[in-house]
């Protein structure tokens, strides 16, 4: 009886539509007797059928000629990588859906409750030390305006 | 598996991390850096970046236009306060050292007090035609040491105003968290005195 990890490089070759007539007796060989493994080639084939209803564009020769000479074991078959490509796709999907929703109402209450400690503290130093802190930002901020008028008036 | 899950936990920290690098590029950013070391945790850390000011900003229009148009020009607000105890010295020593970097930029003192455990130092950072920033470094006798950077346009008559709207009093907060350690310390003590 084949291993584990044969008959699933089969059912993967199978897939990807790479096994010849060869390789189909082998797995129906393999698969005989054992109903775990006759139910996973059944699967199998329902999923290349569909993978085959969806449509291929072939890929040009010298690509697929690089793409074969990947080790087997390195090679993620076409299957898995719709599955992985889906699921991360879903899963991106309901992130960037997450932090697209803005602020809830719960965030937004304590944004100001954190704007005014904010602000408290800043008054409150400005009452301890004994400073009018708005009188000294207001002159900070005139004298631009009065450089700026001054100039103008000279010119 | 793991692959996948290690790219949607950099999916999830990318906003949050954006928010304070957004912070960190506007001109009137200023780094604290961290007393944490020294005091442990901050008492108080606060920062809200321009996206959640906006937000906070449009809600705020119609029930409370105060605070809405004290928001307008704001881009961002950080607070750090730490508790120092009776041994304020690391916290005036940051302070002096963050001071004398403003003065070598485009930062002007507009305030400087040093009288009898109180210090304060406030800075304010002008644009070409407005307001880049303020900061307030100050420690004082409520053992606290205090740094506040707001980015943008803030106007000062305004600040009162809101505070009050909130009803905001730090100091009753300080009060209230006093007695409670004190009568922490009461309950401690009493425990030793019948052990002994």
């Amino acid at each position: 009886m084949k291993p584990n990890n044969d008959f699933q490089a089969l059912l993967d070759a199978l897939m990807d539509d790479e096994l010849d007539a060869v390789g189909l007796r082998e797995i129906e060989n393999a698969a005989q007797g054992d109903p775990i493994r006759t139910r996973r080639l059944r699967l199998a084939r329902i999923m290349q059928r569909a993978l085959g209803e969806m449509g291929q564009v072939k890929t040009p020769a010298l690509l697929h000629a690089r793409l074969r000479s990947i080790p087997q074991k390195q090679r993620l078959s076409r299957w898995r990588a719709w599955g992985v490509g889906l699921a991360a796709g879903l899963m991106l999907m309901m992130v960037s859906g997450l932090f697209q929703r803005g602020p809830s109402q719960a965030e937004v209450m304590q944004t100001r409750q954190q704007l005014a400690v904010a602000f408290a503290y800043l008054d409150k130093t400005s009452r301890r030390v004994g400073v009018d802190t708005r009188e000294q930002i207001t002159r900070s901020m005139e004298q631009p305006v009065r450089v700026g008028l001054l100039k103008a008036t000279v010119l | 598996m793991k692959r996948l899950l290690i790219a949607l936990l950099i999916a999830v920290s990318v906003p949050v991390m954006a928010q304070t690098d957004e912070l960190k590029k506007l001109p009137g950013y200023v780094d604290f850096g961290s007393l944490a070391s020294v005091y442990g945790e901050p008492k108080v850390e606060i920062n809200i970046g321009p996206s959640m000011l906006g937000f906070v900003g449009a809600l705020s229009k119609h029930d409370d236009p105060e605070t809405a148009e004290l928001l307008k020009g704001l881009k961002g607000v950080r607070v750090l306060v730490y508790k120092v105890g009776d041994d304020p010295s690391a916290a005036n020593t940051r302070i002096d050292d963050i001071a004398a970097k403003l003065k070598t930029s485009d930062w002007e003192q507009i305030v400087k007090v040093n009288d009898d455990g109180e210090r304060a130092k406030i800075f304010v950072k002008m644009g070409a035609t407005t307001m880049d920033g303020l900061i307030v470094l100050a420690t004082d006798d409520d053992d606290e040491a205090v740094f506040v950077n707001i980015l943008g346009r803030i106007d000062p008559e305004n600040i009162s105003k809101v505070t009050q709207a909130f009803h905001v009093d730090v100091d009753s907060l300080d009060h209230k968290r006093h007695k409670q350690d004190k009568q922490e310390t009461k309950g401690k003590k009493s425990n030793q005195d019948e052990a002994l």
